[in-house]
């Protein structure tokens, strides 16, 4: 398993859904804010992975 | 006709949950510690019991497969420490593969740097399931 984004998407999900179980008490809050989460988790990534490609270290 | 007095129980804000007694709140916050999700359980909350111990278990066992690398209890570096706290609040999860000799880990591995921060990340997560297990004891969450 090397694929970093596969990695990414699976401690993106774990983690999410470990703080929206914490943060949330209603069933349909907790998807809502996992989905949030998850959404922010990938797109952040892949945004300050482009934002870092230029820097040589 | 006189008006009757509200009781007090209904006058001030009402807590989400009762709460239970002091020996149950550190038997959950403890047993939360070391096997995560058990705190939970201690306290019936049965889905977030099942949520907690799955994921920071899979979080852990990836970051032991995919190479990471399971610091000692050192206290001389400052970040050597705070990695092993983070990767401490695991419970259980932690010290059985140290005891073990596993969570050797490989530097030179692809996934190492992931793999850290999938262990990381599990040990930090069950330090604030057992804050939540610790509000829900004392009836400030439902």
């Amino acid at each position: 398993m090397k694929n970093h984004f596969v990695l990414m998407l699976i401690f993106g999900i774990l983690t999410s859904l470990v703080l929206a179980y914490i943060g949330k008490s209603e069933a349909k809050e907790r998807f809502r804010y996992f989905l949030v989460l998850l959404g922010s988790f990938v797109i952040l990534s892949i945004v300050a992975g482009w934002l870092m490609y230029p820097f040589p270290f | 006709m006189e008006t009757q007095p509200v009781p007090d129980e209904m006058s001030g804000p009402q807590p989400a949950n009762p709460p239970v007694g002091n020996l149950l709140t550190t038997a959950a916050c403890v047993a939360g510690y070391f096997i995560p999700g058990l705190g939970h359980a201690v306290l019936r909350k049965w889905d977030r019991a099942v949520v907690f111990f799955g994921s920071i278990t899979i979080m852990l066992a990836l970051g032991i497969k995919l190479q990471g690398k399971l610091f000692n209890p050192e206290f001389g570096d400052f970040f050597a420490t705070l990695k092993f706290v983070a990767q401490a609040g695991s419970g259980l999860l932690y010290w059985i593969p140290w005891m073990q000799g596993s969570g050797a880990g490989d530097p030179t591995a692809y996934t190492y740097d992931y793999a850290n921060v999938f262990i990381y990340v599990a040990g930090l997560l069950n330090m604030l399931v057992v804050v939540d297990v610790f509000d829900i004891a004392l009836g400030r969450k439902r």
